[in-house]
Parts: structure tokens; sequence; C-alpha cells
């Protein structure tokens, strides 16, 4: 079955690269090194290259599975599952994007509320988001594909490393391959949830223009997260002793501290409100994701059921009140994650395999 | 249709509209005109003239007799009706042959072509559009003296009938925006259209947009410039603005006299011009951001010098900043209704008086007024009209946004305005485009206005079926050293 939209809503292949790398790289690298460096120490590294091999791997087999079928992952469980197990998949897969979504608009308001306005009240603050995240996603996904590149200028932002250079210690990275293999593959484990959101590609596989082109930019799109990754983890491991890091939650927002203009004192007002870059791609694409799914499971309009959606959203984040369950809710999902990328990809992939072959033999 | 009696008798009820029998030997003919819509001297010297010389002519002698071109013989009642209205004066022979000699006598009367002053160039021609279409067509015919410039008429309006004119080149124009043009401006249901900026606002594609989708110009130099890109330009009579479309948004702040200068001076005005737009709309936000809420954010030295400038200032910072805001927005507005002369003589009071008087009595902060002032004087280097009307409005949520939550109020309300312009098109045409959808080919002319030898194709998003403007290997000539 082959199945792609008009071209008139289709992106180009390269575009697949800002769409999988925005999908990646959302707020939660602020924290992401704290954990895995517990763990491998100065080895950490090792362990950012190793997962971002592995997801290199798992983007490799989703081209595998989407361009033998040639459309998206919606149509491929109904295909292998049947009407109502491929159902049940789709919904834990909406299930899944709603609370990656919640937990994005939970996390980006906390670091507003820490860094910014202590007294912001959480449900006024996700009110206006969800309510830009409607216009975008109303837009289509053209739309939303230009937001995630609009929101590229963050990488701007790297140049605040260079006022943090004075204050590297080169000497935190030696010993090199003092843990053990065991311990950096433990720290690569928990480096799984950054780079979370290459599955958003399975569903829209059907918006490229040319799908088979564009594997080449999904890798670059992985490549450049591993990058920007191995860039956050050297610069905790270079300004921060392992010691300090545990007490430290949000290293990445700290090093805005070390930036001085003449003018600007305190940069990390700029660095806190600029999260909003990273967190409203993440937002929409899931919003527009699981609004498709339920557009094909229950034959309804999308524009009928994002609202709806939004709602669930907004109430899931009220519901979040502080620090603790934010981070139960990033557990968790850094588990289903972990399966859904380690556990069902592969299988999707083998079962696809077998199907091939059956398929063959008769 | 109508019937010719039936005309007569209804053109009738308006009192400028002329009849009467001109009395031969056999029978009479009937003479009806508009003395408002016709030329005095056309009528007398060739209509009447052959007229009174001959007494037995019968309508085609006299239809072959009459030294005017523009003449025809109908029975059309709508038809005649239609010629009439425009100028043409109506001869019938003979109360029972509805056969009407239909001669042209329109009175041309309008302004001469003069030079413009919206958008005014130092080293560009001096000539601008007029209310005319048949001048209009006339400067722009001029400029491209090719057989491939096709002009359509069309009319909209059901009781305005204006006349519209769209104007592109052959094979250099896509089809395709050629026939959306013409479909939107011939579904039109309006009944008075008097000016192209209503028709301008029917025929775009978001009108609940503040930002313009197509690019008004009063410069025939220009509009030549963009037919010749593969744009489409659209004309009405009694209206001296041209628009044309598709457009992108960069092209709203690109004058035209960049183009008559040298490169490098012309890119580094281009420049000047884009700063402009970004310091216009986050100037006054960002000071109400700061003075509400990110005090700390900037430094001792530059704090202190705002707060001593404000401390007597009894307003919170966006209370101060809306008066001020609204202040200019009064003087412009006052300049722009105002005669000329008054007109200076208000924008010296209240530049100078107003802002001295408001300082010293404590109403708003040196620092501030010079911000605004600045803001001000920005939005108004951005060449086309409606688009600087546009960033001027656009400061206003952000300084809403700014005041609600500081930063991440800009932030915020910078992302709306993003999904926005993404969500826009025109013409069909992505708004933002070469720069989402990425053309890297295209961005020659955006931020920068090259040199001509990088002119070498047209922009792909136009789509014009001939791309290349010319050829670029004959072009770039290199010669070693000493050659």
């Amino acid at each position: 079955m082959k199945s792609t939209e008009h071209p008139r809503f289709t992106i180009s292949p390269y575009l697949v690269f800002v769409l999988i790398h925005s999908m990646q790289f959302g707020p939660e690298y602020l924290t992401m090194a704290n954990k895995p460096i517990q763990l491998a120490g100065q080895d950490a590294w090792i362990s950012v290259i190793l997962c971002g091999i592995s997801f290199h791997i798992v983007i490799w087999m989703m081209y595998r599975i989407l361009n033998r079928n040639e459309t998206d992952l919606i149509h491929i469980h109904q295909q292998f599952f049947g009407k109502w197990a491929g159902g049940g998949l789709n919904f834990i897969f909406i299930v899944y994007f709603l609370t990656v979504a919640s937990f994005q608009t939970r996390l980006f308001i906390e670091i507003i509320q820490v860094w910014l306005f202590p007294d912001l009240e959480t449900w006024a603050l996700a009110l206006v988001l969800l309510l830009l995240v409607y216009y975008i996603v109303a837009g289509g996904f053209r739309v939303i594909v230009g937001i995630c590149m609009f929101s590229l200028v963050r990488h701007l932002l790297i140049l605040s490393l260079f006022f943090t250079a004075g204050s590297f210690h080169f000497n935190n990275l030696s010993p090199i391959m003092d843990h053990s293999l065991i311990d950096i593959i433990q720290a690569g484990k928990e480096l799984t949830f950054p780079y979370l959101g290459v599955e958003m590609l399975l569903f829209c596989y059907t918006f490229i223009k040319t799908p088979r082109k564009s594997q080449k930019w999904a890798h670059l799109g992985n490549f450049v997260t591993t990058l920007s990754y191995l860039i956050v983890t050297f610069f905790s491991l270079l300004l921060f002793k392992p010691e300090q890091l545990s007490k430290e939650i949000w290293p990445q927002l700290t090093k805005y501290k070390f930036v001085q203009f003449p003018f600007i004192e305190r940069f990390e007002f700029v660095g806190a409100s600029s999260q909003i870059l990273w967190a409203i791609p993440i937002i929409c694409f899931c919003l527009w994701a699981s609004s498709r799914m339920f557009k094909f499971m229950f034959t309804v309009k999308q524009l009928t059921v994002l609202p709806i959606l939004l709602i669930l959203v907004f109430t899931a984040v009220c519901l979040i009140p502080g620090r603790n369950l934010i981070e139960v809710v990033e557990t968790m999902l850094s588990k289903i994650g972990f399966y859904i990328i380690f556990a069902y990809i592969p299988f999707v992939y083998i079962v696809d395999i077998v199907r091939m072959k059956v398929r063959r033999t008769i | 249709m109508k019937s010719v009696p039936r005309l007569w008798k209804e053109l009738s009820e308006s009192s400028d509209f002329v009849f009467y029998e001109h009395q031969t030997n056999s029978e009479p003919f009937f003479i009806g005109y508009f003395k408002s819509l016709t030329e005095p001297t056309v009528l007398q010297q060739h209509i009447l003239s052959c007229l009174s010389n001959d007494s037995d002519l019968s309508l085609d002698d006299l239809y072959h007799s009459i030294p005017v071109a523009e003449k025809e013989i109908s029975s059309d009642g709508d038809l005649i009706q239609n010629k009439i209205l425009r100028g043409n004066v109506a001869i019938q022979y003979g109360q029972q042959s509805h056969h009407c000699i239909l001669v042209n006598a329109a009175a041309s009367k309008g302004r001469n072509v003069t030079i413009p002053e919206i958008e005014f160039t130092v080293e560009g021609p001096k000539e601008a559009f007029v209310e005319s279409l048949d001048i209009n067509l006339n400067l722009i015919r001029k400029r491209i003296p090719s057989p491939e410039l096709r002009i359509k008429e069309l009319t909209a309006g059901s009781v305005s009938k204006s006349k519209v004119a769209i104007c592109y080149i052959d094979r250099i124009a896509n089809e395709q925006y050629v026939d959306t043009c013409i479909q939107r401006i011939e579904d039109v249901q309006f009944d008075q259209i008097t000016n192209m900026t209503i028709l301008q606002q029917m025929i775009e594609d978001n009108s609940n947009s503040i930002f313009p989708q197509t690019i008004g110009t009063e410069r025939p130099d220009y509009v030549a410039w963009a037919v010749s890109s593969g744009q489409i330009c659209v004309l009405m009579d009694g209206s001296p603005i041209a628009i044309f479309a598709p457009v992108n948004l960069g092209q709203f702040f690109i004058s035209f006299e960049d183009y008559y200068l040298p490169w490098i001076i012309g890119s580094i005005v281009r420049l000047i011009r884009m700063f402009s737009v970004l310091f216009s709309v986050f100037a006054t936000p960002l000071y109400v951001a700061v003075m509400t809420y990110h005090g700390q954010g900037i430094s001792n030295v530059f704090l202190s010098t705002i707060v001593s400038s404000r401390i007597n200032v009894p307003f919170p910072p966006v209370v101060e900043v809306l008066i001020m805001e609204l202040v200019i927005e009064l003087l412009r507005e006052a300049g722009a209704r105002l005669p000329t002369k008054i007109g200076q003589t208000i924008g010296i009071v209240g530049g100078i008086v107003l802002g001295t008087a408001a300082v010293e009595a404590a109403l708003t902060s040196n620092f501030l007024l010079i911000i605004v002032a600045l803001s001000a004087l920005a939005s108004f280097t951005t060449p086309i009209f409606r688009m600087s009307a546009t960033i001027r409005l656009l400061r206003f949520p952000f300084i809403f946004a700014a005041q609600l939550w500081g930063l991440l109020g800009i932030f915020i309300c910078t992302f709306a305005v993003v999904a926005h312009l993404l969500r826009l098109t025109s013409l069909g045409m992505p708004y933002l485009v070469p720069f989402y959808p990425y053309r890297s080919a295209d961005l020659y002319d955006t931020v920068i206005r090259p040199p001509y030898s990088k002119f070498h194709h047209r922009f792909n998003f136009f789509r014009s079926p001939k791309p290349v403007r010319f050829d670029r290997k004959n072009a770039n000539l290199k010669r070693d050293i000493d050659e």
C-alpha cells in the first residue's frame, strides 16, 4: 500500500533533519548530564556516543520498515495486527505522545518558575502556551516544521560557552576509561530519554516528498544531536566536579551566569525564557501526531479532536504540582521510551521481515 | 436585453444626459450622450460637424464619415448603455431602426503625471501613477516594449464597474498565478470599488491578517521590474496605486531605490532598514520588560542612568510607554489629516514642545522619549506604506506581553507572530520563502542587494517558465593579470 499526502502538504527531504533534531533536543537537555555523570563519571561522554550510535541503528530500522510498507505506523499497525490490536497500539502511542507533551509543558513552566517568576501560576502559562500550540498545529504539518526551523536560532546560545571557557578544568576529564563497561552502558541507558523523539518519524513518513532520500538527513539530525549532547556533557564535566553536579539541578542554565556583557548582567533571564525554543516544537509535534492518530482511529476531524486533546494536556499539566512528580513522570517516560525504541521498533522490524518471508514463500 | 427606446427614457432621468433630435430632410437623427462624460471639442468638431454638413445621409454613410477611430454600430441595448456610460456618443437614425453609431468622445480629465510622493527616490525616474488607467498602462508599456506584455481587462464592482487591468509578461509569469489572480478579481461581489486598496483587501489570501500580502506602489519603474521578474501587476482605473503579487515578506522592506544605488551602498541601506524594523518592534517592549521585571538583568551603570531619568515619573513603565506611543501615533495621525503646511507646524510643536514639556512635567523619562522617538522614526523607514502601518501596530501586543511576563512574554509573542507568518500565503505562495521553505538559490536578493551579475536567474518561487535572466557563463569574463 502506498500512501502519500498531497504535494501541497509535504516537506522537502532535508527538512527531516530539522524535524529529527528538534524532536530530540528538548528542554530535558538541561538536566541530562547529571545522572550519567553520577554513574560513569568522566567517561560519560563515551555513553553519549554509544547512545547516539544505537539511535542511528534504530533510525535505520525505522526506514527499513517504512520504506518497505510505504506508509506510516498508524496504517502499519492495522495491517500487521488487525483492526483492534493495531488500534490498541495506536492508542498507546496517543497516550505516550500526550504524556510527553504534558511533561514538556510542565518542565518548561517549572524552569520559568525556578529561574524567572517564582509566583507564576502553572495554569496561566500553560493556557497561553497551549493556545499558541493550537494556533501552530492548526496551521498544519508544514507550519510545525517551519516553527522547528525557526527554533534552530537557539544554537546561537552556544556562543555563551565562550564565556565559561576560562573556568574549564581539563583535569576533570582524566583518567579516561576509568569505569567499567557496565557503568558506561548504564549511563547510556539513562541518556535514552534526551535522545527520544525519533519515533515521530514513524508518523510523518507520508509527509516527506521523497521519503527514501530523506534517510541521510535523519541520520544527520541524530548526528547533530549527538554532537550537541557531547558539548553539553563535556561542558558539565569541565565546569563542575561530580560532587557539585549532584547538588546542581540545572547545570546548563547555571552556565548563563558566566555570561558578561557591558550592559547585561544576568543573562540567565534570556537563557531561561529561550527554553521555549526547545519546548514548543516538541509539544506541537506530539499534539499533531496524536490528533492525527485519533483522526484515523475514530474518523473524526483533526480540528475537532485537537481542542479536546489540548484540554486533556492542560489538565494533566495542572495536576503535576512540583519537582518530585515531574521527576516521577520523567522516569516513567524514560522507561516507556526506552522500550519503544529498543524493544518495540526492533520487534516491528522482525515482524515485518517475517511477513515478507512468509509472503514470498506463498 | 434592454430595448433602445427604453434606454433613452431611463437615461433621460438624469439631467446631465443630453438627448435631442437632429432634423434632416428625411428621417431625423437622435443624438444621446452624457455631457459630464464627453469632450465638447470632439463632439463639436468631429461628430456634429458631419451631421450638419450633409443632410441626406444614411447611418452607414455617417459611420464612415466620422473621423474618429473608436466607433461601432450596434443595436444591443446593454452594450449601448455601457458605452454611453463610458463617454460615448450614440447616434440613432430614425425612430424605427434601433441601430446606433457609438463614437468615443470620452473626456480624459485628470491629473498629469507628477513626481512620486510616497516612494520618492533621489536618482530614479520622477514619474508616478495617476488616476487614469490609460496613462498608467502607457507608463508601464513604455518601459516594456515587448509583444509578450499582456494586459487583461476586467471589471469589478456591481455599481462602480471599475476597469481593472491585469498586467504580466507571457511565458515569464506563471500561468497558475495569473489564473488565480483573475479568478479572485472575477469573484469579487462588492458594489462600489473606488480604489485599488479596497480591491487589494478583497483579493488577498487572508484578509484578517495585519500583514499585507500584496505590494502597492506608485512607481511605474518598480512595477516594470516586478513584472519582468515574473510577478503579476493589477491596476485599476481611478487609482494611482498598482499592486503586484505574489510577494514574500522580505520584499516589503526593499525600497526600489536600493536597485539604483551601487550594490554595497544599497545593501547597507537595506540592512539598516531591516535592523530598524526589529528595533521598532522590540525596543519599547524590552524597555517595559526590563523596567518591570528584569531590573537586575542589566548592569548597574546602565540601570542607574535609566532609573535616575525616570525617578520622578509616577507611572509604572507600561503606562509611561503607552502614553508616549499614543502621543507619537496622535502626532502622526494629525500630521496625516492636516494640510501639509499646518502639518509641519504640528510636527514641530509636537516634537519639540510636547517632548520637552512631557519630560519636565515628569510624565515620562528622557530615556524612554529617545526610545519611542527612535522606534517611531525606524518604523517610517519601511518603504511600503501598509507594511509600515503594520510594524507600528505590531509593537502593541509585544508591549502588553512584556508587561504580563517580561522577556518570556516577548518570546511567546514572537512565536505567535512567526507562526502567523508561517501560515500566510500570497496568491498561494508561502510568505516566508526563501527562508521557509528554504531555497538557498533564491537568497541572493533578500538581506543584501547583490551586484547585478548575481541576478542571473529569476526567483524560483515565482515558478517562472523562463527562469534564466541571462547566461551566467558569458557574463562573467575572467581576466588574468596584465591580459
